[in-house]
């Protein structure tokens, strides 16, 4: 029998064995919580566990937000404070047992993208920019239909529109914007003066009233970067940097890590860490909250717990944890390879 | 709404569905409602699977096409290796579900699985095909696709309740739950029934006792009419004389 095979094979059990486990623990809700349908039981199962997975993510994209603190998915997430600091022969598990960490890396792009599925915020509220209730003018020629309060409300979605493939997001620039190139939300001509607020489907975007000058202009460059250099050009703005192009730092291999840790444990990093090498202050590595070097005492809280499992360290991949206080979220943290970012040979 | 009357307790199982199960068995114990975890959103859309020749032929062509000769494998370019066979982009499982969920959750990704859903593609196999998928690319290996098998169907699971789908776990089960809920109950009642019949039965033959028949109910030249004729006497039931 091929690998393949193989695998499909030992696959199907897997499944097999999922749905025997799912309707095994339906049957034990049931018992308990009794007067409940099953396929409720199921709902309740599924959402429980899309947070536990995701971290909370899938919940606040779902719902287009944060979980509310009231509500059964802020509830769950809350459970970090009850376990943090919790103690194991004096050493503080609760330290690495940081629930839904794994939710940081997933939670922007999850959110972003899904509440676009549900209509409840729009991707411009992700992006930062305000509604233009208060905002006049139609810089770059185009001019939005979208009614605020059907953006702002949020557009809920038939279900024949959800299975057409239609998102409020589709729907709105299909009524808005005839050509094809508006409908990549591109401008036809280039501004004759420094944009200000600019109203795109009914957003401001925050557009900066200094540009920056080219960074990364290369052959086929994308429009962004089009953009960068012949604005200020047709402004006559002479540009700050006008040296050779040189790559960015987010181009550089410690870029990419420090992005990647950025995405990953989220603002904290940001504002930490990648601020001040971006700023240049290489002595400083950041705050404590995202970027710093977790010591080795900081992993004990995992022995321990792996110990108290009878999970060999060396083989705690293969044993992957689920719940609401799950350490097994840290096993591969970029917390613990920090030493890997470097910055032109600085460590 | 049921207001929370505690924290969460702490929950860890090398199971998702354990895990799953108790913390909604502890967000209920905590003062949460049902309808709280899970809010009804009206009827469901039913992801029924049709039959379609079309796709059935189209599957016989495909596996009519043939496998791979013994040692194929074995004779292509090593140095252009196929992405399963390099070493995989993430060893860690927490990474590649990171990873895997992630691009679940994105609009066009979930408007596929929605659709799938709804058109009765099974939970499973939606899964399956997602974690085959990033096998192939060389994103994970084997043992990485097996361990998310459970976290990544209930991710689809979740998007189906989301969507309000009824959807199918594996195979054609839309309504496997509810049909075990209806013969639960028809089960139920039978035993109601059975334990109040037992109840009247009991109820009714407690106080007899055969000493205490009163013999005198039938008049006495009945009886001695019974004993003479004895076997003459047929049963208003019997076979008539032909």
């Amino acid at each position: 029998m091929g690998l393949f095979k193989k695998l499909k094979k030992a696959f199907k059990k897997v499944t097999g064995a999922v749905k025997k486990v799912v309707k095994k623990v339906v049957k034990g809700v049931k018992k308990v919580v009794k007067k409940i349908s099953s396929s409720k039981i199921l709902k309740a199962l599924a959402i429980a566990a899309a947070v536990v997975v995701t971290g909370g993510a899938a919940i606040g994209a779902f719902t287009g937000g944060t979980a509310a603190s009231g509500t059964f998915a802020g509830w769950m997430m809350n459970a970090s404070q009850a376990v943090t600091g919790f103690t194991v022969g004096g050493v503080n598990v609760g330290a690495v047992m940081k629930p839904f960490a794994s939710a940081g890396k997933m939670l922007g792009k999850a959110a972003a993208g899904v509440t676009d599925f549900t209509g409840l915020t729009t991707e411009a509220s992700r992006t930062g920019s305000v509604q233009a209730s208060t905002i006049s003018g139609k810089p770059f020629g185009i001019e939005s239909t979208a009614t605020e309060g059907a953006v702002s409300s949020g557009t809920q979605l038939t279900t024949e529109q959800i299975l057409a493939g239609e998102t409020p997001a589709s729907i709105a620039r299909a009524s808005q914007m005839p050509s094809a190139q508006a409908a990549l939300n591109l401008p036809s001509t280039l501004p004759p003066s420094v944009p200000g607020a600019t109203t795109v489907s009914g957003y401001q975007l925050n557009i900066p009233t200094t540009i920056p000058g080219p960074t990364g202009l290369s052959a086929g460059a994308g429009v962004t970067e089009q953009l960068a250099v012949n604005v200020p050009k047709s402004l006559g703005v002479t540009p700050k940097v006008t040296e050779a192009v040189k790559p960015g730092f987010f181009d550089t291999t410690a870029g990419k890590v420090t992005s990647f840790v950025g995405r990953t444990v989220g603002g904290a990093a940001l504002t930490g860490m990648t601020q001040q090498y971006i700023a240049g202050d290489r002595e400083q590595r950041g705050s404590m909250a995202g970027a710093a070097y977790e010591g080795e005492s900081n992993l004990e809280g995992l022995k321990i717990f792996a110990a108290q499992k009878g999970v060999d360290t060396n083989d705690i991949y293969a044993h992957i944890m689920y719940g609401n206080s799950d350490p097994s979220t840290q096993y591969g943290n970029e917390l613990y390879r920090q030493q890997t970012v470097t910055v032109g040979g600085v460590a | 709404m049921g207001t929370p009357k505690r924290q969460a307790n702490p929950v860890i199982s090398s199971s998702l569905s354990e895990a799953a199960g108790q913390i909604v068995l502890d967000g209920l114990d905590a003062g949460f409602d049902i309808e709280d975890i899970a809010p009804d959103k009206g009827p469901k859309i039913r992801g029924e699977a049709k039959f379609s020749q079309e796709n059935l032929d189209e599957l016989v062509s495909l596996s009519n096409r043939g496998t791979p000769i013994p040692g194929q494998s074995l004779t292509r370019d090593t140095d252009n290796p196929y992405p399963w066979e390099t070493p995989p982009e993430f060893t860690n499982p927490r990474e590649a579900l990171d990873d895997i969920v992630g691009s679940l959750m994105q609009p066009e990704a979930m408007k596929n699985i929605v659709s799938a859903l709804a058109q009765g593609a099974a939970v499973a196999d939606l899964g399956t095909a997602i974690l085959y998928a990033k096998f192939n690319e060389g994103k994970i290996n084997p043992d990485v696709m097996m361990m998310l098998a459970e976290p990544v169907m209930y991710t689809i699971m979740a998007i189906g309740e989301e969507a309000n789908i009824k959807y199918n776990i594996e195979g054609n089960d839309l309504d496997e739950l509810d049909e075990e809920d209806d013969q639960e109950e028809f089960d139920n009642r039978v035993n109601e029934f059975r334990n109040a019949l037992t109840d009247i039965k009991k109820g009714a033959t407690k106080n007899i006792e055969p000493s205490k028949i009163n013999t005198k109910v039938v008049p006495e030249s009945i009886l001695a009419q019974v004993k003479e004729k004895g076997p003459e006497i047929k049963s208003l039931l019997s076979k008539g004389e032909e």
